[in-house]
């Protein structure tokens, strides 16, 4: 049985791939060929997707190795199918039966349909054998090869310098990503003894709590592994790429940042077993994830057109991701990337509709409200925010301190209900504020069913090592919370802000993204022998 | 034929002058400067009411090759089709060698110097080789260049695509309608002063390499014409060439320059927007300064102002200089150019000189006439229409059928115009529901405010920096059954919100109310609007026993140019209120009873009827059926069953010239919300054809001509037809040359490709990670991956009239006259004796 499910799942990446490797100059003589390829293909992968999820259902995870390379058994090939790795597969596959069609009528007449098409076919598939991977050395390689598609994907439009140079800035962190990887491989294998999820797994949570886990090589090993996921998972210092890369066509974009940008969460969960054993590194990683996912918001708050503020968006959410990656709270990590994928696939798709979206709302931003009155409904709104989070929580049964990360994320739930709250208070219509209390009711109880799912659904495989007893954890939590909550202060209160000298510069700084793309510009035209900064 | 400077540029400048006679001879110079400088950017529509603009529209005082001798030496760009093109019609061999020779004749005629007898042979040559002579080099034609240019170009440096993104974040930011939640907080100053706020803030072009920038701002007068001039004489620019360098600093960001145009177009703040264009210049070069001191360039100007500038001094934009000869290859394009309109002239006069039809049909009384928008698009529809009955005739007119609305949709405090944007709405409309109550009418205005309001609040929520996580968690994968029904077209991206809030049957009753407390249309104000459009149509008599109004409006998701694909008469908009308010007037009793007193009897068995065409599906939709008494019932169904049958045709004709398109694929595309052609607009458009149209009954047209009727008999005055050559006429060239302009050099005129493009602002287009605002048309709409469907033609207007009664249009009106003899385009007038066509030199010519 482990044999079949593992095949099916094998042959979601392999079907893919294997279209995938259609040349390019055959590809665009037989558009029409291709489309239906790529139709069938995505069609029938998610078909395995599913037959293979439904099988595993009941039999945990799935380990076969298939072949290796004589005398070096550490050198192998084969699937490891779990509930995380269900969950993705099934995620990639169905975004990528939309993209495909997206791209069916939006890239006619291109003249290099055919090729676009099989560059995604091939992202698609090398994204998913990352996912079924089941050991290290696969999966880096399996990254390596995503990587080179997806820069195929990003120079569709070859002749424009502005696509070429954002490839290449992508792909300078991307490599040291990867350098990142290969270094982790080598420390591991040393430590471990081998590249196998279940070997190494199992040898680091014996470690859990022993001094053997408390190595600085072991510390090493998930420093490198943590910084890894945040190149490509966008995070900060390693954002700066994302928001210039509207050069691709916008089924691109909505492929990576539903399907690919979210490859260093996936990285972090699925390594959770080792990367817990370093306090550091998932302090670090929590902190970054946090101040990412606040410089996300507040640029994003500035950007004036559609496209760069999904991008911007996507980086905090990503932020926001890695931060509960590093509190430990791995089920809500992975809900967030699949609810995360989808939402942006479809607001990257949709993003034309801007102006009827536009048109369904209200002309001018007015307030009607004085700075008083909207400072009462804040605190009232935050009063029953809270009193709808602790109602929630005793109706599921849970307790924020038995959950890892569990204050933290307690605390944004809140602030969100809250805004929620009074914005719909800030209306004038009672209808309406009564109206978002009820809302405001529904999003906390469905956030916490998705999140009981996704526990459950995870319960054998990540780590459910309590993160937050030692000190050092306890102020990680407490520096994420206050972070938020300073957020949640200046999102309330721009407007009382907005005369003030300082928030004039700290506006065009926002504007500017902080100027944190300029040292990649510049690295990138040193390498390239450029004399001034790239574009 | 004269190119000096025309009077009214020569004019403005006096007046300058005389105004501010206290002030020194050099701030008048730079001002009158500054005012020609403005004239010469045609403005950019936001796409909420995106229209048709003919790009070169502050230079049609100038003969065609001379605009563009102009224009291709301050910018990289090219108002000739590209060679790739030019070249394929000459492989093809799709003209004939007459009509080249044909050609060289009126090339002749309109650029005596530049193509003279000796260089024919020479020319016919490289016509019969098949070669177009050899292209010049990149910078080759170029007078003038900006700092960032020369830099690039000389270093391998990125200066324009980082000044240019600079430029358009600080527009974006300043001109933005509701992207950012958090806006610029300079948006009420001027551009420029708020410019210098945010410059002297703002790190990054002095981190990306130009040292001293923000420091360069503390130096600079608040007022941008007064920066201008310093930062001229920072450059070193004499003043004999401030126009062609500061012509050039302005084209080289043109987009939003147009954009800034367009406010200072129908609006009272014409003031402040001109300002905002001077300091759009003024922005530009404390760039180009900044730059050119940071990359220690001794004397700028010098390599600013190339060779050839020198017989463009001392008034580039003023006079054309006679020492300035294009070079053989343009000269080989333009030959191509004019033949290829030869021939599509020659072929479609044929066609219409083939017709012997009589005109006693028009005798007998229709059954059912249709009124069409002049749009190419009714054409088709027209012609299979009329194949449908013989008791169904169609005429065209301008699709706002003469009523310039401002229509204000329910629960909505203003208006959209819905007309030319040539003029502005003389009367507002309200929508309304049929017999439905004020209380009711109150209700639902008042749940539609509520709405968006909290559409709005759970947009905060969603988008929040606090909120947003705790959104897409709970609520994320309710966008996965979203993805499915949209990728299937089962849902549109967005809902429209044009129908909120009201039950199905009431959502059939929503129009255009004319009796609104707040139209406050007197009888006798009706009784003239609706004596204006029968007289323009010409129906004073025979009126047949159903009339419809046809307006004509596109049917597409996700597509921010839908605007584009509306009806552009009714600016940009549906013409379905137009159509239903001119149906609303001719049935009013009283108006009719008015009319009668002026001559017009309408008899009693005729009723007036609004519909809509919708070009994308070709569905027609009447209005306001439930109102029609008994005995039209009857008709007006034939009318709608011909309408259908005629839908049916005209999908299938349209649906040859889309690729991989089934009839039923056509219908799919009004709700596939990854169609970049959801149809094809009013690509191919060439010909402007006034005249009656029994002339042009029955042929096939292609979909490429404006149809307009007129009836110069009945026009003994001119009147009708001074309406239609300074309107319609007007505005079929503004769309005419867009499409040209975007089809023959897409980089310079188009907006690129649609994939990659990204609405800014919620009012423009950017493509891809930034640069300038885009002001034409995408790629996907004028050529659909193997040819254009657009070919680069300038229009053909062909009338129906006497020479006489054209020549005194065209004497009255100095523009018109302009597009004519100019070679924006070409004027062919059909009377009795023959068929005449207008050279350059302003005389007659007859066509075999």
């Amino acid at each position: 049985m482990d044999l079949i499910i593992s095949l099916v799942a094998l042959a979601v990446p392999v079907l893919l791939l294997t279209a995938g490797l259609t040349p390019s100059a055959w590809a665009d003589r037989h558009v029409p060929f291709m489309r239906g390829l790529a139709s069938v293909v995505t069609l029938v992968s998610f078909i395995c997707a599913l037959a293979a999820a439904v099988m595993l259902v009941g039999t945990g995870a799935v380990d076969v190795r298939y072949a290796a390379v004589p005398g070096a058994p550490v050198l192998n090939f084969g699937v490891y199918f779990d509930s995380l790795a269900a969950t993705m597969l099934l995620l990639i596959t169905c975004i990528g039966i939309f993209i495909v069609r997206f791209s069916m009528r939006y890239l006619d007449g291109d003249g290099h349909q055919g090729q676009f098409l099989r560059w995604i076919l091939f992202t698609l598939g090398s994204v998913l054998l990352l996912v079924v991977s089941r050991n290290l050395l696969q999966f880096t390689l399996a990254w390596i090869v995503t990587d080179f598609g997806l820069h195929q994907l990003l120079t569709h439009h070859a002749h424009r310098p502005w696509a070429l140079w954002t490839a290449r800035k992508r792909s300078l962190i991307a490599g040291l990503g990867d350098v990142l990887l290969v270094v982790a491989l080598f420390a591991s294998y040393m430590t471990f003894g081998s590249l196998d999820y279940t070997v190494v797994f199992e040898a680091a949570v014996a470690m859990q709590g022993t001094s053997l886990g408390k190595t600085a090589l072991v510390g090493m090993i998930a420093s490198l592994f943590v910084i890894a996921a945040m190149t490509k998972s966008a995070q900060f210092p390693f954002h700066s790429w994302l928001p210039d890369t509207m050069e691709a066509p916008t089924p691109v974009s909505a492929l990576m940042h539903a399907g690919i940008i979210n490859a260093g969460g996936f990285l972090v969960i699925r390594l959770s077993p080792m990367v817990v054993l370093s306090d550091a590194a998932l302090g670090f990683l929590a902190i970054n994830g946090a101040l990412t996912a606040l410089l996300g918001g507040v640029v994003m708050f500035t950007q004036t057109s559609v496209k760069r503020s999904l991008a911007f968006s996507t980086i905090a959410q990503m932020g926001f991701m890695m931060l509960q990656c590093g509190l430990g709270s791995f089920s809500a990590a992975l809900l967030h990337i699949v609810a995360h994928s989808l939402y942006k696939a479809h607001a990257f798709l949709s993003s034309g509709s801007i102006l009827t979206l536009a048109a369904r709302m209200p002309p001018s931003q007015s307030r009607s409200f004085s700075w008083k009155a909207s400072l009462g409904m804040s605190f009232l709104s935050t009063i029953l925010a809270v009193a709808i989070l602790s109602a929630s929580l005793f109706l599921f049964g849970l307790r924020l301190d038995e959950k890892p990360g569990g204050w933290v994320l307690g605390l944004v739930l809140a602030m969100a209900l809250s805004r929620l709250m009074s914005t719909a208070m800030e209306t004038g219509y009672l209808r309406l504020s009564i109206l978002g209390i009820g809302a405001a009711a529904g999003v906390a109880v469905l956030y916490l069913s998705l999140f009981e799912v996704m526990d459950t659904l995870l319960k054998e495989t990540v780590s459910h090592q309590p993160v937050a007893d030692s000190p050092f954890d306890i102020t990680v939590s407490a520096v994420a919370m206050a972070s938020f909550f300073l957020m949640f202060i200046l999102t309330h209160f721009t407007q009382g802000f907005s005369h003030f000298w300082w928030m004039h510069r700290f506006y065009v700084h926002a504007n500017n993204g902080f100027y944190l793309d300029i040292p990649l510009r510049r690295i990138t035209a040193r390498i390239y022998g450029q004399r001034a900064a790239v574009s | 034929m004269s190119v000096d400077n025309p009077p009214s540029d020569g004019s403005s400048a006096t007046d300058y002058r005389d105004r501010e006679g206290k002030n020194d001879s050099v701030t008048c110079d730079l001002k009158a400067v500054l005012s020609r400088l403005e004239k010469l950017i045609s403005p950019l529509w936001p796409l909420a009411d995106y229209v048709a603009v003919n790009p070169f529209v502050g230079m049609s005082d100038r003969r065609f090759l001379d605009a563009r001798h102009l224009l291709v030496s301050v910018r990289q760009c090219d108002p000739l089709p590209g060679s790739d093109y030019l070249q394929s019609l000459l492989e093809k061999d799709a003209i004939p060698r007459r009509d080249f020779e044909a050609a060289y004749e009126e090339c002749q005629e309109e650029y005596p110097d530049w193509f003279d007898e000796a260089d024919r042979e020479r020319l016919l040559r490289h016509v019969d080789e098949k070669s177009l002579g050899d292209p010049p080099g990149e910078f080759a034609e170029r007078g003038f260049l900006t700092v960032a240019e020369l830099v690039d170009r000389d270093q391998n440096t990125r200066w324009q695509s980082h000044i240019t993104t600079e430029i358009s974040r600080h527009c974006a930011a300043h001109f933005d309608r509701g992207q950012a939640t958090w806006p610029s907080p300079w948006r009420g100053l001027p551009l420029y002063e708020a410019w210098l706020k945010r410059a002297g803030i703002s790190k990054r072009l002095d981190s990306l390499g130009i040292s001293g920038f923000r420091g360069l701002m503390g130096f600079l007068p608040t007022e941008p014409d007064r920066a201008i001039r310093s930062l001229l004489e920072m450059l070193g620019v004499p003043q004999e060439h401030w126009e062609g360098v500061l012509l050039s600093q302005l084209m080289s960001i043109s987009g939003w320059a147009a954009f800034i145009r367009f406010q200072s177009w129908n609006s009272e703040e014409t003031e402040a927007a001109a300002e905002d264009l001077v300091g759009l210049l003024a922005i530009r070069l404390t760039c180009d300064v900044a730059l050119a001191k940071s990359s220690n360039l001794t004397n700028p100007a010098k390599a600013l102002i190339r060779e050839g500038a020198a017989v463009l001094a001392p008034r580039v934009v003023g006079a054309c200089d006679s020492a300035y000869s294009p070079s053989l290859h343009v000269r080989v394009r333009y030959l191509v150019l004019k033949a290829s309109e030869v021939h599509y002239r020659r072929r479609l006069l044929d066609r219409i000189d083939r017709r012997t039809v009589s005109r006693n049909a028009q005798n007998l009384r229709p059954l059912v006439q249709m009124v069409f928008c002049i749009d190419v698009r009714s054409e088709v529809f027209r012609r299979h229409l009329e194949e449908q009955n013989e008791a169904i005739v169609t005429s065209g007119f301008a699709g706002f059928f003469g009523i310039p609305l401002e229509f204000v949709r329910l629960g909505a405090s203003w208006g959209a115009a819905h007309c030319p944007v040539l003029i502005t709405p003389s009367i507002t409309v309200q929508e309304g529901i049929r017999n439905a109550s004020h209380e009711r009418l109150a209700e639902v205005s008042s749940y539609r405010r509520r709405l968006r309001k909290a559409r709005k609040a759970w947009k905060i929520f969603q988008t929040s920096a606090i909120s947003c996580f705790s959104f897409v968690e709970s609520l994320g994968l309710g966008y996965l059954p979203k993805l499915f029904t949209d990728s299937m077209g089962l849902t549109p991206p967005v809902g429209d919100p044009s129908l909120d809030g009201l039950t199905d049957e009431e959502k059939q009753l929503l129009g255009p109310d004319l009796d609104d407390e707040d139209t406050s249309l007197s009888t006798e104000a009706r009784a003239g609007l609706a004596e204006k459009i029968l007289r323009g149509l010409g129906m004073l008599e025979n009126f047949a026993e159903v009339v419809v109004f046809c307006g004509h409006a596109s049917k597409m998701v996700n597509n921010p140019y839908q605007a584009g694909y509306d009806c552009g008469a009714c600016g940009g908009h549906s013409g379905e209120p137009n159509a239903r308010a001119a149906a609303a007037l001719l049935n009013d009793p009283a108006v009719r009873e008015l009319l009668g007193d002026r001559g017009i009897a309408i008899p009693e068995n005729t009723r007036f009827l609004a519909a809509v065409h919708c070009t994308t599906t070709d569905e027609v939709k009447f209005f306001d059926l439930q109102e029609v008494p008994e005995t039209f019932v009857e008709t007006v169904g034939k009318a709608q069953r011909w309408c259908e049958a005629a839908g049916e045709a005209a999908r299938h004709e349209r649906s040859g010239r889309m690729r991989n398109a089934s009839d039923e694929r056509l219908l799919y595309r009004a709700r596939d919300w990854s169609e970049v052609r959801p149809e094809w607009g009013l690509a191919g458009n060439a010909a402007f054809i006034v005249g009656d149209r029994t002339h042009t009954l029955g042929e096939d047209l292609r979909g490429r001509t404006f149809l307009h009727d007129y009836d110069a008999s009945r026009d003994p005055a001119g009147e009708v037809l001074e309406a239609i050559m300074t309107a319609p006429m007007v505005v079929t060239s503004w769309i005419n040359l867009q499409y040209y302009a975007s089809a023959a050099d897409n980089r310079g005129y188009g907006s690129g490709s649609k994939v990659i493009h990204d609405v800014v602002g919620q009012f423009g287009i950017l493509e891809g990670n930034g640069g300038d605002l885009m002001t034409g048309l995408p790629w996907q709409a004028v050529h659909d991956g193997s040819r254009f469907q657009h070919e680069p033609l300038r229009l053909l207007v062909v009338i129906e009239a006497t020479r006489e009664a054209v020549a005194s249009v065209l004497t009255k009106h100095e523009g018109v006259r302009q597009l004519a003899e100019n070679g924006w385009l070409s004027l062919v007038v059909r009377e009795a004796s023959g068929t005449f066509r207008r050279t350059a030199s302003g005389e007659w010519r007859m066509l075999e």
